[in-house]
């Protein structure tokens, strides 16, 4: 046994303190109260009493010593941090480096998980470092605590850590670094040749025990390109186990079950599936797995998220909506209200995800996000927030940047007779006339966003109506208002969203930080599930799987057979002092009792 | 301040404390009610302070100790001075701010921590091998090494000196750990290194390549001093392109057209060459492109001897040509499925039916392919493409939108051997045109034996139907044959006739003398006249009658039925009075350049003729003729695009077209256009992480479509990954609806190509990808990235270029140290229980 608080000699001298501080005052003659007494009732008392003492009356005051004893020695214990003995590794600064792939969560047969294990071995790192400069580090997290020689602090760091993916991660290259212990289970192969060349030994610690397990290997949607087509899921399951097993699925799009059924899986099959979901319903689907023999939990679900399945509530702000309203009849994923200018002010019910004002700007700037078409030239005056109009007769579209709003949309097909527009130091041009007229501009900010349409739709503005670019460049835009692209097959860990994005919410409805970096923002994700992101008057939905064979087949690892031989040896027990805290708080706790009642003295 | 309860369950062990309260119910002590509920509070403490121990409370306390560490980056592309200044400043900051703690880590391609200022000046000043590997510079890297040196319990500063070019890392990711620890990073833009160099700073090159086409790749080249440089482009060796350009200081961007043969992926090397270049490193710039296979073209000419033209051109601008003869129409979506555009010129309607016409149709409209439809005299009227299915699916309806002041001119044999069924046929014949002009028409008849008379000289059809019938009527055959005076004759009348369309429509059944036919004939086309002819019967000089008419652009008929007679009559009136098309010199004139923008109209030949078509409502007009007729219109439909060039593409009406240099280019940006709307069946992707150490992830996609663009699901497609020779032959998984995924991690400094390969999927072929990674990214001596930096000061919560008071304000203070708490609990609760005991012992309270 070693202490990592002090050294040796002081925690047993320490310990022969305690001890003997405890025993003199458990030894203190108790003062008796003074109680006169006649001497006749006493003598009687003392002739009257012939019943011999009991095993128990004779020895339980040297129970209660011991008790006493007990409960100080293991808070003394405790203090000096014992754990079972280590060989000090010495040699300067080191790093420990935890694995936090998912795979880390798998339950070994050996009981506890490969996380818990990985813990266990970065305390008994900890414990041996004796004295030297110890950083914590995970893949997911980089660096966590240190370097530090306070053993407590990084013990604290330790018990704050889980498993939150980090399968693209690696660990922090900190200078000085002697040794790189690297405690993994080898599911995720990683390299290991720039520590190497860095001058540090790199020395893997394995906490790998193969275990069977069942995984939602892949699940994702596709709502399909026209409004005709329906939505789908692809879906993957596997079993990493050298057992068949039956494996339940259940797929819920919202509350409402899509699929329960029963799937018997040989092993190592993987099952692919497309899952027919219909178009509209609720966006939010899930897919669960149960079996018998299934190690790790994370990998048991699954979500997707439908973005265009709940049709965009649209408000057309128009004297005469003409093509538009057309165009509104006849998208389906599109539920328009059409209201004059003078009645805009007046208060609307029901959702409203975007408006579109239509040759007409309103005095203030709208809430939600908004499409304006053609400005009307007294834009200055009656609605200076905007920014100043600008007009061009007959335009020529020349330049297109690469935008959602702009994707499909074929210039080539479009004559403009004149464009009015609008410009401010808010509004990015996407599109611009031969000579520079913005035709097409958009503005974003965290509060909200914007697009404006330099040409209206009418015959004598151009004849864009009459074209395919008609539709396309409409559902652009109001998908780009409404609904943010926040990506495809989205992992846990850092992800790129769109400015847009001001507030992200966990499945567990905790607040996720957002950091603006640059024109994109940066949020770290370490769950998988159903994210809320909002911003800019829009709501949507970020889905997040761990979805991937490598991290779900717990049954392998690329460590190497000599790697793996060392486990056994690696073994390493949890800290005592939580154990002998709680056997103390439990002796403490009985003693009083029996104290009370006299039991014991 | 604030607690952290790491393992907060083990505060529900509180809910026992109670117990030691209600022991006092059955107490056996004989303690006064005092102490007895002093002994109470006491045991009650102890668990509690046990309780919230086990509970592994952490305290992050503020602290006024600060710590700052400066990173001081020293890769080749900062200059030294601007080195020697940052250490200055970190003096300066240090002499005012005087931390508690700092540190100074230079950086590079690694980090390496130096004792001071001084240090870090010998650091950039010794040239050659330093600690310091400078051919490089890892942010990313360096960031974490810098947090690593912050002292603990201490606010925690860093401050960057950078130009912010990192050349490997992930810096996003970087960011996001320095925000979730509350430690703001301060930035100071280091000056790049001043060497008077020449160097290749970036290369662009459009979206789309296409073999064999010229493409206008624009190399921007740094320079450091005014100087006179050569850039080419290179692809395995083979200059692609290259230009003498004097360039000045800053960046200067070049545009070389070059042109790579074959399609797939293609490492193309961007090399500046100039006198007195201090630095090889970084003259070359690699970057790999994808080459779009050549799009495959369907030509199906009506005459298939004027074939070359088009073919020609389009092969030279990058498209694969199949030729076809009019028979050779695909009939099935299969053979259709193989090209991506189909030119169809000069075909009669009658060579296309309809079951072709189906599928053709339902190609362009379900699978995105592009239809170019080349005018000719075989497709416009009732027996062209009016009212066809093919009509439909073309941007103009084949008619005319004016009806043409028409002047007719019959020039009929009543010679001998007409006598009886002929001429009574003949008489028929004049009339049954005559009924089919319409009023505002004029019509001239002259007969010939050996003289000619004007059976009825030229006159408005309307006002003189009747007069026409009786003229029509009185035709006797007699006399010889002589045809050419009639013809001259009538070749006279129409010079004074004013009109748009001026025809003559000779009928003879003899031979008559040999005259000079091709001269008068070519006076009569060049003055906008045409004239056809029919031979009735079989003694008719049916050579001349025929060259006649080609000579006259017009048509030639052999009636061996005098029946058969009235019938052409009516198609030559009808035909004259709307002709399908207009032979004539047309002027283009650019309408809505569009696609076909960078082609110089100015010096386009006149066209010489085109079919009469009107262009539809929703479609696009690009190219029309002075009297704005259309001559080049188009209009997406369905899926797919389709476009109708109202001349000819061949050695007609666009021979002089064919001659022009803008031939190729206006008929390639055409065909290019009409390509490219087919849903690739399958597209093939690579995501290159940024190198994280010596490695880096690479993710290759496949995404696989059905024809109509929905997602191909439940394939196995074969990716092969060569990453630095090392070959690995991977299966993308499908992740979601038709996408596919192969990922691996590969060393940083490999050049890795991804090609998909599927023995299964023939459309596959040639499929790749090819990344490259820029081995010479650290000596490009650009301006620092201010942007960047800002970014990473504001959004960490730093300042750029901040004062010593800067530092002391800025950031997070709340969260400087952190102290686990279960020892001190541990402690309290082990003196507490000395006293528990001790209150055992004692008697308070009572005397």
């Amino acid at each position: 046994m070693s202490f990592g608080a002090m050294a040796g000699w002081q925690a047993w001298g320490l310990l022969a303190l305690t001890a003997g501080v405890l025993t003199w005052l458990f030894f203190m003659k108790i003062r008796a109260p003074r109680v006169h007494v006649p001497s006749l009732m006493l003598w009687t008392q003392v002739l009257d009493v012939t019943r011999e003492q009991t095993l128990w009356e004779r020895i339980r005051k040297a129970v209660s010593w011991l008790i006493t004893i007990a409960v100080g020695l293991m808070l003394m214990l405790a203090l000096t941090r014992p754990a079972p003995s280590v060989v000090a590794a010495g040699g300067g600064r080191r790093l420990i480096v935890i694995d936090s792939s998912w795979s880390m969560g798998t339950l070994m047969p050996g009981g506890g998980t490969r996380w818990e294990r990985a813990v266990t071995r970065a305390r008994t790192l900890i414990a041996s470092s004796a004295g030297d400069e110890v950083a914590l580090a995970t893949t997911a997290d980089g660096l966590v605590e240190g370097p530090t020689t306070d053993a407590v602090l990084l013990e604290a760091a330790l018990d704050r850590l889980v498993p939150s993916g980090g399968e693209g991660g690696d660990w922090p290259r900190l200078a000085d670094v002697s040794v790189v212990h690297f405690i993994t289970d080898g599911t995720i192969p990683r390299p290991t040749g720039d520590v190497a060349s860095g001058g540090a030994r790199v020395s893997v610690e394995p906490v790998f025990e193969p275990a069977p397990n069942v995984a939602i290997t892949a699940f994702e949607t596709h709502a399909g390109g026209d409004p005709q087509s329906q939505a789908e899921a692809y879906l993957e399951l596997a079993n990493y186990s050298t057992t068949a097993q039956p494996v339940r699925l259940v797929v819920t799009r919202g509350t409402v079950s899509v699929a329960d059924t029963s799937i018997d899986l040989s092993p190592g099959e993987a099952v692919r599936q497309i899952v027919p979901l219909g178009r509209a319903g609720d966006a939010r689907v899930r897919a669960r797995i149960t079996a018998p023999d299934n190690a790790l939990a994370i990998d048991d679900e699954a979500v997707a998220w439908i973005a265009d399945a709940e049709p965009l509530a649209v408000t057309v702000v128009s004297a005469s909506p003409g093509f538009l309203q057309i165009l509104f009849e006849r998208l389906p994923g599109m539920k328009a209200t059409f209201i004059a200018p003078a009645a805009y002010a007046q208060p609307r019910t029901g959702p409203e995800h975007v408006v579109v004002f239509d040759h007409w700007v309103p005095a203030e700037a709208p809430a939600t996000p908004a499409l304006f078409v053609s400005p009307p030239p007294d834009v200055a005056r009656t609605a200076p927030w905007v920014g100043t109009a600008r007009q061009e007769p007959e335009p020529a579209w020349t330049t297109s940047l690469a935008h959602p709003v702009l994707r499909g949309v074929d210039p080539s097909t479009v004559t403009l007779e004149r464009a009015r527009t609008v410009e401010s130091a808010a509004w990015t041009p996407i599109a611009r006339s031969a000579t520079g007229t913005p035709l097409v501009s958009v503005a974003e900010t965290v509060d909200y966003r914007r697009v404006v349409l330099g040409f209206g739709f009418t015959e004598a503005e151009s004849n864009v109506a009459l074209q395919p670019a008609f539709p396309v460049l409409v559902v652009n835009a109001l998908e780009w208002l409404a609904r943010p692209s926040l990506g495809d097959q989205v992992r846990p860990g850092v992800v790129g969203l769109e400015a847009v994005v001001s507030r992200l919410t966990s499945p567990e409805g905790r607040r996720v930080e957002v950091t603006t970096f640059g024109a994109t923002r940066l949020a770290r994700i370490t769950t998988p599930g159903l994210y809320l992101a909002e911003g800019g008057g829009m709501r949507s939905a970020l889905a997040v799987n761990v979805g991937d064979p490598q991290v779900s087949n717990v049954e392998r690892t690329s460590l190497t057979a000599q790697t793996l031989s060392d486990t056994a040896a690696a073994q390493a027990n949890d800290p005592w002092w939580p154990m002998l805290i709680a056997i103390a708080f439990a002796c403490a706790l009985v003693e009083w009792w029996t104290w009370r009642r006299r039991i014991t003295v | 301040m604030s607690v952290i309860w790491t393992t907060p369950a083990a505060l529900w062990l509180l809910a026992l404390v109670p117990l030691v309260w209600a022991a006092g119910k059955f107490s056996r002590t004989n303690f006064n009610p005092r102490q007895h509920l002093l002994q109470t509070v006491v045991r009650s403490l102890v668990l509690v302070v046990l309780a919230v121990a086990l509970a592994r409370p952490v305290l992050e306390v503020g602290s006024s100790r600060v710590s700052v560490v400066y990173l001081v980056d020293v890769s080749y592309s900062v200059s030294s001075r601007s080195v020697q200044e940052a250490a200055t400043r970190i003096a300066d900051l240090n002499g005012t701010l005087r931390p508690d703690h700092f540190r100074i880590v230079a950086f590079a391609r690694h980090a390496q921590v130096v004792a001071d200022g001084a240090a870090l000046t010998q650091l950039v000043a010794a040239e050659g091998q330093t600690e310091v590997d400078r051919s490089g510079s890892d942010l990313d890297a360096a960031l974490a090494a810098a947090r690593a040196e912050l002292a603990p319990g201490h606010v925690p500063r860093l401050v960057l000196f950078s130009d912010g070019r990192p050349t490997t890392g992930d810096v996003s990711a970087a960011v996001t750990q320095l925000v979730s620890a509350g430690i703001p990073l301060h930035v100071f833009p280091l000056a790049p290194r001043e060497l008077g160099d020449t160097w290749v700073e970036a290369l662009h090159l459009p979206l789309r390549l296409a073999p064999g086409g010229l493409i206008a790749a624009v190399v921007d080249v740094g320079s450091q001093r005014e100087t006179s440089a050569m850039v080419e482009i290179r692809a395995g060796g083979k200059v692609l392109g290259s230009k003498a350009v004097t360039l000045a200081q800053g960046t200067t961007p070049v545009i070389v057209d070059i042109a790579v043969d074959d399609a797939g992926a293609v490492t193309l090397e961007a090399r500046v060459t100039s006198a007195n270049d201090p630095l090889e490193q970084n003259n070359v710039l690699t970057q790999s492109a994808w080459v779009a296979p050549r799009p495959r073209v369907l030509y199906v000419e009506g005459t298939p001897a004027s074939a070359r033209y088009l073919s020609a051109a389009l092969d030279q601008s990058g498209f694969d040509v199949e030729t076809r003869a009019v028979a050779g129409l695909p009939a099935t979506a299969e053979d259709l499925a193989q090209f991506d555009v189909v030119v169809l010129s000069d075909l009669a309607r009658s060579a296309l039916p309809d079951p072709k016409i189906a599928v053709l149709a339902n190609w362009v409209e379900q699978s995105g392919g592009g239809l170019l439809v080349a005018g000719g005299e075989s497709v416009f009227g009732e027996d062209g493409y009016r009212e066809s299915p093919l009509e439909r699916l073309l941007p103009v309806t084949f008619e005319r939108k004016d009806e043409p002041e028409v002047a007719l001119i019959m020039v009929l044999d009543k010679s001998w051997s007409m006598a009886g069924t002929n001429i009574e046929m003949l008489r028929v014949s004049a009339q049954a045109a005559v009924d089919v002009m319409k009023d505002e028409h004029t019509l001239g008849i002259v007969t010939f034996n050996d003289s000619l008379e004007w059976t009825l000289p030229p006159r408005q059809v309307g006002p003189n139907r009747d007069a026409i019938r009786r003229a029509i009527a009185g035709i006797e055959p007699s006399g010889h044959t002589l045809i050419f005076p009639a013809v001259e004759q009538a070749y006279q009348a129409l010079q004074k006739v004013k009109a748009r369309a001026k025809h003559v429509l000779l009928l003879s059944d003899g031979r008559s003398y040999p005259d000079d036919y091709e001269t008068l004939i070519a006076k009569m086309v060049a003055e906008k006249m045409t004239v056809s002819s029919v031979a009735m019967g079989a003694a008719a000089d049916r050579e001349l009658l025929q060259n006649i008419a080609k000579w006259g652009k017009g048509r030639s008929y052999a009636a061996d039925d005098p029946k058969d007679v009235p019938q052409i009559f009516v198609k030559e009136a009808k035909d004259a009075a709307t002709p399908g098309f207009d032979e004539k010199l047309l002027k283009p004139v650019v309408k809505h350049a569009g696609f076909l923008a960078g082609i110089d109209f100015s010096r386009a030949p006149q066209l010489r003729g085109r079919t009469a078509t009107v262009l539809k409502d929703t479609a696009l007009e690009l190219i029309q003729t002075e009297e704005e007729d259309p001559l080049l219109a188009f209009w997406p439909i369905g899926a797919g695009r389709a476009a109708v060039f109202a001349s000819d593409v061949k050695d007609r009406w666009a021979a002089d077209w064919i001659r022009w240099r803008g031939y190729g280019p206006f008929f390639s940006a055409i065909v290019r256009e009409l390509a490219g709307q087919r849903f690739a069946p399958f597209t093939l992707d690579m995501q290159v992480a940024p190198a994280r150490g010596v490695s880096r992830n690479v993710t290759v996609i496949v995404d696989a479509r059905e024809p109509d663009g929905r997602p191909k699901n439940l394939l196995r497609p074969a990716v092969r990954v060569d990453a630095g020779g090392i070959v690995r032959d991977l299966v993308a998984r499908q992740v979601a609806p038709g996408r596919y995924e192969a990922r691996l991690t590969t060393d940083a400094t490999n050049e890795i190509t991804a090609s998909l390969l599927d023995a299964s999927l023939p459309a596959t072929a040639g499929l790749s990808r090819r990344f490259v990674p820029d081995a010479g990214a650290e000596y490009r001596f650009r301006a620092p990235d201010d942007a960047l930096l800002a970014s990473l000061a504001a959004s960490t919560g730093g300042v750029v270029a901040p004062d010593a008071d800067a530092l002391r304000r800025a950031g997070t203070d709340s969260r400087a140290a952190r102290r686990a708490m279960w020892p001190g609990l541990v402690l309290f609760a082990l003196l507490t229980w000395a006293g528990d005991l001790l209150l055992r012992r004692v008697r308070i309270f009572e005397r």
